[in-house]
């Protein structure tokens, strides 16, 4: 067998500092910080409270921390995001979530991972762990994925997204959702529940004007 | 298979807690506590105190081992801490530098 296939698995928890230089698939428990240059997989029942950089990330479970990834970032349809991502490719597919600021296109440098020791970490590591509490208390219950409630972080449909006082960096954006249909799709009953964020044409659908019509809004605001 | 699998480009620095058992290819620096079984394979270098049912090493570890069935240190491997378990086994070929307790005082 490979030495290098690797895994989490269930119920199994993992608390401090992981260097990966090898694709790594969390099923368990993992808080702290996460340098992965491979693929790191939050699989559906996975829980990542950590900072995280890694070359590419795939999220089906829970992911509480600011996110950097040097490549690509994909959101399934069951992966959640709580926290500030930054990367070059993002696809949010129907049911994803990311709660917290998301910039595209972004220049991260590669991530040192792998088991070279002395790797320089931000000294930020628990800055996930630490706001986590409320998020995974609520979890514990029922996966109350509507919370908070979108009034909270978003302003009226209808109007222009209220920024902070200083300028925003390009192409960053707040995406807030919610997995369930809300109600803003009454006003556009053709529209799909959920809708899907893709960011680069050029190596998945692109995004259909079609769609946008039947889109609620504020899509169009962006 | 719900096992952890710990390869051998993953490095650790930390606690690692659960029931299901742990394989380690790689490098752990801290603790490790795993109800079932403990296996430290032949790439691994493992700096940490392990409590277990079963523990294996062919690998490197430095740090107490504790177990409460048995402990395995194969061929190959080698150990530098105290042993605690009721059974221990030390094959030819491993190198082992620390006390053994067979007591049984878990």
């Amino acid at each position: 067998m490979d030495d290098s296939y690797s895994r989490i698995a269930p119920g199994h928890r993992i608390e401090g500092t992981i260097r990966a230089g090898s694709d790594l698939v969390l099923e368990g428990h993992l808080v702290g910080r996460l340098e992965s240059d491979h693929e790191f997989v939050v699989e559906e029942g996975g829980i990542l409270e950590a900072d995280t950089t890694a070359r590419r990330l795939v999220v089906r479970g829970v992911v509480v921390g600011d996110v950097e990834a040097s490549e690509q970032v994909i959101v399934e349809g069951t992966g959640r995001i709580q926290g500030d991502l930054r990367t070059g490719r993002l696809s949010l597919h129907p049911g994803g979530a990311i709660s917290g600021r998301v910039e595209t296109n972004a220049e991260v440098r590669p991530p040192r991972g792998g088991t070279s020791r002395g790797t320089s970490t931000r000294g930020r590591a628990g800055a996930g762990a630490a706001r986590t509490s409320s998020f995974t208390e609520r979890r514990a219950g029922e996966r109350d994925w509507s919370a908070p409630p979108r009034s909270a972080t978003e302003p009226p449909r209808g109007e222009p997204a209220a920024r902070p006082a200083e300028p925003p960096p390009p192409r960053e954006e707040v995406v807030e959702r919610s997995g369930e249909p809300s109600t803003e799709a009454g006003s556009s009953p053709g529209a799909e529940p959920s809708r899907e964020v893709v960011e680069e044409p050029a190596w998945s659908e692109p995004t259909r004007p079609g769609e946008d019509e039947a889109r609620p809004p504020r899509d169009e605001e962006r | 298979m719900a096992e952890t699998i710990i390869g051998s480009d993953i490095a650790i620095d930390g606690e690692i807690t659960g029931e299901e058992p742990l394989t380690v290819h790689g490098t752990v620096r801290g603790n490790i506590r795993v109800r079932d079984a403990v296996t430290i394979a032949r790439s691994a270098q493992v700096e940490a105190d392990i409590e277990s049912e079963s523990v294996e090493v062919s690998g490197y570890v430095q740090g107490n081992v504790g177990a409460s069935d048995k402990i395995d240190l194969k061929s190959g491997g080698r150990l530098v801490g105290d042993c605690r378990a009721p059974r221990v086994l030390i094959a030819d070929g491993a190198s082992f530098r620390g006390n053994v307790n067979m007591q049984g005082q878990q």
